[in-house]
């Protein structure tokens, strides 16, 4: 008790000392990628019914379910502690017979790294989320491969990920496959069956979405890590550093000195998980795979040989930004310092004991490697309030009506009440009804062309003579500008709402906008529908399972790594 | 040995604190522009 009364002292500061600035009040943090609302409307896209591909199924869906008896930035809140605290208890509980100063150093290390940073700077909440589920998928798999039978936790961590991405499914049945599988076949056959069943919520809609193509075309390369220093790509990928979204990146790493002085904290870790014992082979797997999978973009030709993959296997998409495939190499990190610390006080003697200093310069290092961790990112993070306008447009639109988005240019906005902050535009979540935004991604001078038909379709309407008329054959009834982001030409119609930056244009006033043949509205088929649903269904009953499993043979205790 | 050890780690604790909170205190919040807003990389 008193061992677990320890470990949520240090998790608890360490949470409170990031997301302390979101914690001191209402609102939200709106960054990159992460966008929460007051209240995310219920669309069949939450669940990949669409035909889109599903980059947030069915993470948008419980999102969506949670804010409509919870205010969003609650939500918002609850997910990032809870995530935070999921994470630093996992990975004491991996090393739970370590000295509490051993358990410690993993839970700084795993909590505060680059990574971690990076990830939140560029807003994906989510694959956070499923960074800091790893330690649970870890501790699932051993128990997995010790005893078949216990393999609830095993199951209950994949489904966790699975809902956070694609790509934290993929990471954790990595891990799974590493950490659970003997060398009983039937093992492999169980472990198999346990991560496809896992992941059926964002493969089956990914396999059915017939409406859009998926471009490989120099995104590897667009995509692949950088050296923050002059230390290099690789001194920055082995500090767990180095995405490629340069603009966000902590003035720490941009100093070789600090890259590399957080590079001997790699080394000390990957020294100390040679005393992990028979597992060191696997914790090494993970590790080797992991680096070589944020690697292989950056070693010649490694992009073009993903590209030229990719244009045969769609799913390889899934390894552009491959700098998040870190995140099981942050997991070994974390286990590896705890040996390290462990194996340092082992040889502490009367003599010697300033080593005690050592210890306690390993737990506080990765604070002090990455201070602007602290607080919101140092300041960097402020919370926002949406105007009262959002919710008084989306009083307006109906749940079956078409809505475009202007500026047509990319789908970040910079609003003045988010401080000027690059967020993905809330339209889509915030408004009800289909919502179209441009998503094409512009990187290093050349775009990659947006994925959605739907989306394509429109691009060609805004270029007509009419563009309105032209919007209107295509289904769409209202269109969105958002003020403030450069000069935006508007279709001619009826300007129904306007305050706050956000004009709202009803094209319906000057000729009736198409009803029945709506080319922008999802295509709902009914076996699609079906499948999808027997998808997420199979996951909910395996979670079942796994709870049950779990709640029989009591979860609790031994020591797993 | 203890004033051997002592000296390494805090020169190493003194560097980190000196070079990182230098770094740190240099980065600067950057509101993004428009003309790189639609620009995935410079967000």
């Amino acid at each position: 008790m008193i061992r677990r009364r320890t470990d949520l002292v240090c998790v608890a500061a360490v949470t409170l000392l990031i997301l302390g600035p979101l914690l001191l009040g209402r609102g939200f943090w709106l960054v990159g990628d992460m966008v929460f609302v007051p209240e995310q409307p219920w669309k069949p896209a939450w669940l990949g019914l669409d035909g889109a591909l599903p980059r947030a199924v069915p993470m948008d869906a419980l999102i969506s379910l949670a804010t409509q008896v919870i205010p969003g930035d609650l939500v918002q809140k609850a997910l990032l502690v809870g995530g935070f605290f999921t994470g630093g208890l996992g990975v004491a509980r991996l090393v739970a017979d370590h000295a509490w100063f051993a358990r410690a150093a993993a839970i700084t290390l795993f909590c505060w790294n680059p990574w971690v940073y990076e990830r939140l700077l560029i807003g994906q909440w989510a694959i956070l989320l499923g960074y800091l589920l790893l330690p649970w998928v870890a501790y699932g798999a051993i128990r997995f491969r010790r005893e078949p039978r216990d393999w609830g936790p095993a199951a209950v961590a994949l489904v966790g990920s699975a809902v956070c991405s694609p790509s934290s499914g993929v990471m954790a049945v990595g891990v799974l496959l590493a950490l659970g599988i003997g060398r009983d076949s039937r093992g492999w056959l169980r472990a198999g069956i346990l991560a496809v069943f896992a992941n059926l919520t964002w493969i089956l809609p990914a396999l059915t979405a017939d409406s859009t193509r998926v471009t490989t075309d120099g995104v590897f390369a667009g995509f692949a890590a950088r050296a923050e220093s002059g230390a290099g790509v690789v001194a920055s990928l082995f500090s767990l550093g180095g995405i490629w979204k340069t603009s966000i990146l902590p003035g720490e790493r941009t100093s070789a000195v600090l890259v590399t002085l957080a590079c001997l904290l790699s080394v000390a870790a990957l020294a100390g998980l040679w005393r992990v014992g028979p597992d060191r082979a696997r914790w090494c797997l993970i590790a080797a795979a992991s680096f070589a999978l944020a690697l292989l973009p950056v070693v010649p030709g490694g992009a073009g040989l993903l590209e030229g993959l990719g244009g045969h296997v769609p799913g390889l998409a899934l390894l552009r930004d491959s700098h998040r495939y870190l995140a099981p190499y942050g997991l070994v990190l974390a286990v590896g310092i705890s040996y390290a610390v462990t194996a340092v006080r082992e040889r502490i003697r009367p003599g010697n004991q300033a080593l005690w200093s050592a210890i306690a310069l390993v737990v506080i290092a990765p604070l002090l490697l990455l201070p602007s961790l602290a607080w919101g990112a140092a300041g960097e993070l402020d919370r926002s309030t949406y105007p009262d306008a959002w919710g008084d447009v989306a009083a307006l639109i109906d749940d079956d009506e078409v809505t475009v988005v202007l500026p047509w240019a990319g789908s970040y906005r910079g609003f003045d009440w988010n401080h000027r902050r690059a967020v993905l535009d809330p339209a889509p979540r915030l408004l009800p009804g289909q919502v179209l935004v441009d998503d094409t991604v512009r990187i290093e001078g050349r775009e990659v062309p947006a994925e959605d038909p739907r989306v394509r379709a429109v691009d060609e309407a805004l270029d007509e003579d009419d563009p309105a008329a032209a919007l209107r054959d295509l289904g769409v009834r209202w269109v969105l500008v958002e003020h403030g982001m450069g000069e935006v030409g508007a279709p001619s119609g009826q300007t129904v709402h306007d305050a706050s930056g956000l004009e709202l244009i009803d094209l319906s006033n000057a000729g009736q906008y198409a009803v029945e043949s709506r080319s922008v509205w999802p295509e709902m088929t009914r076996s699609r529908e079906i499948l999808v649903t027997i998808g997420h269904l199979c996951v909910v009953l395996l979670l079942l399972a796994g709870a049950t499993v779990i709640l029989r043979s009591g979860s609790n205790g031994h020591h797993t790594t | 040995m203890n004033t051997i050890i002592a000296t390494v780690v805090g020169a190493l604790a003194s560097t980190v604190v000196l070079v990182g909170g230098v770094n740190a205190a240099q980065d600067e919040n950057k509101p993004v522009s428009n003309e790189k807003l639609y620009s995935y990389a410079d967000q």
